[in-house]
């Protein structure tokens, strides 16, 4: 009786066994195929395997990796669910904050001598110049080595790789305006005819920087032609797309170009009008100088900045790169309409803050 | 004969002075802040960073050529926005309160419902409504009347903005008002109907003067609220070219830079701050003989309703009309917008694109349900610790002579005047400095929200302590009760309509408020109304006007729930 149970339990342990291993074995082996994969892929531009794979082993023995930034969730949980396929044994956690507030509590953090509860941010050049001057930022040389991103992706003297841009746009309702009849210039949007019917976005981010190319006196006449217009002022450039797909005007200086993108997608009456030069700001991310888990910092931020991670980011939010050869939607819109983009860094970032409060208080929103 | 307990030996003023240190603890800080950002170069830098002093804020915020029309603005906009909302709430809060109209419960519970919608989204909803170039009723009334293509109504200008902000503040009015007329004895104004006054000589000679203390309690808060807000002056105000001081407050802090200029921010706060102080020396003044305000005595009485007569149908009709336009109708345009993917003005072609998505998205939404059951803690907590905190202060200002009574009544009132982000941000040093564990969890958040609703809280208690006479806590006295023991047993229950208001006001102002909380959460602490706000800035209206529909639901169940509680009027 003992014996014919000892072999009945022998026979279902194997059987578990057998059933085990059936059903994780491919998982596993697909786990570490895509993980070499990735790997691979990441290292194919120029890069460094064996660097890879070591920064790698760093990161998975610190295991986790905490990811704060303004994209929305929803978009950004395709890209996180990839990089831990691609890396397993690291967690990712992503917390949505806006670059003021997480700045904020970064310096005061810092101030109290407190360890930041994140690793890795997304950047905009303002914020890396008031996080890099408080050397809040871990600056890394070896970008190019270890991940083969090129020397134009890199920001603040290495504190940011790109994860995607903001080309800052002119929308139409395609409802209220025909192609036909897009301004086809700047100055052409101070044409009389188009008085009492522009939204504008009240931080004038979308065109206070167009003096750094356009220069001063160009920006300074603009902004009084502009004025007198008489625009319908508007904060933030989504509610100022928001407000041009409601129909309160034709056209919208503030928006997005992921805006259009999307709406586009959605069968919305929204279009771009491509008006040259363009500002962009680019958006990179970077690992912060306390992070405690900066290995896997790096490797998330390297990973972000990889074709296969744009791509994904802009299956979800029509977000992505303007650089030609990162085949983006977005970069092929742009290069279609051969729109000249003005790309802002850290070093004309305080410029163009100045010359917008100048076109604010130009255009009488600020006192 | 002086209304007041006298106070014994030191051991009796110590729950006084514990009180005030509670007090003062949770106002020094935002207090300390302002008046140290104030004298900073904070261009790039924030307040306790080193950076050298200078008066320069205070220049810039006051001394260039733009001052004049900002400060003149800004005090029409206060005075004419809280005539507008105090003369409709006591109107309101008359009939439901005080008279046999139909339908009483109805309109109360329908003068709560914009309470807890964020007042972003209001503004929204009305620039939907009333935008001159293509608002629903504006088109509406261009078809109805064959008129041109701009207006007739015109709400980005001056009086569209009192208009719409005294509006806007007429719900919270309303429960502030309508809990002192809630315990008011009749007798009073049956004593004039027995001498033969009409029902108009009897609210303007005798119950209006009685209601001076709530009237002018929620005058003063509300009109340093109106300065304060941001929403109609920042969405409407923009648009039409109108600036006022809360909207420079704002986009000082909220710039186009990393970090906001937080010394700005306090320069142009401090008059705030000012006018919170001398406000509240004219409200002591004006409330020093509380006796002359006291309607409920020892004498029994039945809250008796005012017979209207044959008129009684007339307030409802006016009542019903005012709620429809200016509760329904934005309301309406929320519940709307929650139904598509982008804003549709409301026609029968627009059915077709009808769609649940943002239902159905809107709770797979990450953090959700972590942030439902966060604003939950953060609403159930602050609005007891804040109504209990108030009871207290209001009883030590109202009934005790101990010194510091008036200084802390002014402290309680003062956060009413700071930026919320200043409050934030002093929030962020103080528990940085002070490592008691509430930092990046949701208990600051609470902390925030005790101290900002703190003003409106004690305004509503010292209007009803004002109403209670001494001889019921002095029989109470007599008796061998001690004070705390008269305090839960005699006065608490008489203040329970304006604690159940004030309740539910600090509730749903906690669920909703996000200047402080924007700054104070964290990836654990997540509340529905920064949810609310990264919607918004993600462009996702429609899953933004379902949380302002849910959070109507809520006021609605709240409002319900009191309303049964109290069983006081009947409709």
């Amino acid at each position: 009786m003992r014996s014919l149970l000892a072999k009945q339990t022998i026979i279902w342990a194997l059987f578990v066994a057998i059933f085990s291993i059936c059903f994780t074995a491919p998982s596993f082996l697909n786990e570490t195929l895509n993980h070499r994969l990735g790997l691979n892929s990441l290292a194919q531009a120029a890069g460094d395997a064996a660097a890879l794979d070591q920064l790698y082993q760093a990161a998975k023995h610190e295991g986790a990796v905490v990811f704060w930034g303004p994209t929305d969730p929803d978009q950004i949980g395709p890209v996180v669910a990839a990089f831990r396929r691609q890396f397993p044994g690291i967690t990712v956690t992503h917390f949505e904050i806006q670059p003021p507030e997480y700045t904020q509590r970064l310096i005061a953090e810092a101030q109290a001598g407190r360890i930041p509860d994140a690793d890795i941010i997304e950047l905009g050049p303002r914020e890396i110049v008031a996080l890099k001057s408080r050397g809040l930022l871990h600056a890394y040389s070896n970008w190019g080595k270890v991940f083969g991103i090129q020397a134009d992706q890199i920001y603040g003297d290495g504190v940011g790789v790109t994860f995607y841009d903001l080309p800052h746009i002119v929308a139409a309702n395609t409802n209220l305006i025909r192609r036909e009849e897009f301004p086809k210039t700047w100055d052409d949007l101070l044409d009389p005819k188009w008085k009492g019917k522009i939204i504008i976005e009240r931080r004038l981010q979308n065109v206070g920087g167009l003096g750094i190319p356009m220069g001063d006196e160009w920006l300074k006449k603009f902004a009084l032609g502009l004025k007198n217009q008489q625009p319908i002022f508007v904060q933030g450039g989504t509610p100022a797309f928001n407000q041009l797909l409601s129909g309160q005007a034709p056209v919208a200086i503030g928006p997005y170009l992921h805006h259009v993108l999307q709406a586009k997608k959605r069968k919305q009456p929204a279009d771009l009008i491509p008006l040259s030069p363009m500002l962009v700001s680019p958006r990179p991310t970077g690992v912060l100088s306390k992070a405690r888990h900066p290995n896997a910092g790096q490797l998330l931020a390297g990973w972000l900045s990889s074709p296969p991670a744009q791509k994904l980011l802009e299956e979800a939010s029509s977000r992505g790169p303007v650089d030609p050869e990162s085949g983006t939607e977005t970069a092929q819109i742009l290069k279609k309409y051969g729109i000249k983009l003005f790309i802002d860094n850290e070093r004309t970032a305080t410029r163009r803050v100045e010359l917008e409060k100048l076109m604010q208080k130009l255009m009488g929103i600020a006192k | 004969m002086r209304n007041r307990f006298r106070l014994g030996s030191s051991v009796s003023t110590l729950p006084y002075i514990v009180l005030f240190c509670v007090i003062f603890y949770l106002v020094a800080a935002p207090i300390g802040l302002l008046s140290l950002a104030s004298i900073k170069d904070t261009v790039n830098a924030l307040p306790l960073e080193p950076a050298p002093f200078t008066y320069n804020n205070y220049q810039r915020a006051f001394f260039n050529q733009g001052a004049v029309e900002i400060l003149t603005n800004t005090l029409i906009f206060g005075i004419v926005s809280v005539a507008i909302s105090i003369s409709v709430a006591t109107g309101m809060a008359w009939i439901t309160q005080r008279t046999n109209a139909p339908f009483r419960g109805f309109m109360y519970l329908g003068m709560l419902l914009p309470i807890g919608i964020p007042g972003m989204l209001l503004a929204i909803a009305w620039v939907l409504l009333f935008n001159p170039q293509n608002g629903a009723v504006n088109i509406w009334l261009r078809w109805l009347f064959e008129l041109e293509n701009f207006g007739p109504i015109n709400i980005y200008s001056l009086p569209g903005m009192c208009i719409l902000q005294g509006i806007g503040m007429v719900p919270s009015c309303f429960l502030m008002i309508s809990g002192a007329f809630q315990q008011m004895d009749p007798s009073l104004e049956d004593a004039a109907l027995a001498a033969g006054a009409k029902w108009y000589q009897i609210i303007f000679r005798i119950t209006l003067p009685l209601m001076k203390p709530a009237l002018l309690a929620t005058a003063i808060y509300f009109f340093v609220f109106a300065i304060e807000a941001f929403e109609i002056p920042g969405i409407l105000g923009l648009a039409a070219g109108i600036p006022v001081l809360s909207s420079q407050i704002y986009w000082a802090a909220h710039p186009a830079g990393a970090l906001p200029d937080y010394g700005y921010v306090a320069a142009l706060a401090t008059p705030l701050v000012l006018l919170s102080i001398v406000l509240m020396r004219i409200y002591s003044g004006a409330t020093k003989v509380s006796e002359s305000f006291a309607t409920i005595t020892g004498k029994a009485y039945q809250p008796r309703l005012i017979d209207l007569g044959r008129c009684r149908w007339l307030p409802t009709i006016i009542a019903l009309a005012y709620l429809l336009l200016t509760i329904v109708l934005p309301l309406a345009v929320l519940l709307w917008g929650s139904f598509f993917p982008y804003w549709l003005n409301p026609s029968i072609a627009a059915l077709k694109d009808i769609s649940l998505d943002a239902y159905r998205s809107i709770f797979l939404y990450e953090g959700v349900q972590g942030a439902i059951a966060n604003t939950l803690i953060v609403t159930l907590v602050s609005a007891s610790v804040t109504m209990g905190l108030a009871s207290m202060l209001s009883w030590t200002v109202v009934r005790t002579n101990w010194r510091g009574r008036r200084l802390l009544d002014t402290l309680a009132f003062l956060p009413n005047s700071i930026p919320g982000i200043v409050i934030g941000l002093a929030l962020i040093f103080t528990y940085l400095t002070i490592p008691v564990g509430v930092y990046g969890t949701v208990w600051i958040i609470v902390i925030a929200c005790i101290t900002k609703y703190l003003a409106f809280a004690s305004r509503t208690m010292n209007a009803a302590q004002l109403q209670i006479s001494k001889e019921l806590e002095e029989a109470s006295s007599a008796c061998g009760a001690s004070r705390l023991k008269t305090f839960r047993k005699i006065v608490l229950p008489l203040l329970s309509n304006s604690f159940r208001n004030g309740w539910i006001w600090v509730a749903m102002h906690a669920a909703r408020e996000l200047s402080a909380s924007v700054m104070l959460y964290g990836p654990g602490s997540v509340v529905l109304s920064t949810i609310i706000w990264s919607m918004w800035q993600n462009g996702r209206l429609p899953e933004t006007c379902v949380l302002g529909t849910i959070l109507v639901v809520t006021t609605m169940g709240l409002a319900l729930s009191s309303k049964i509680l109290s069983g006081v009027t009947k409709s």
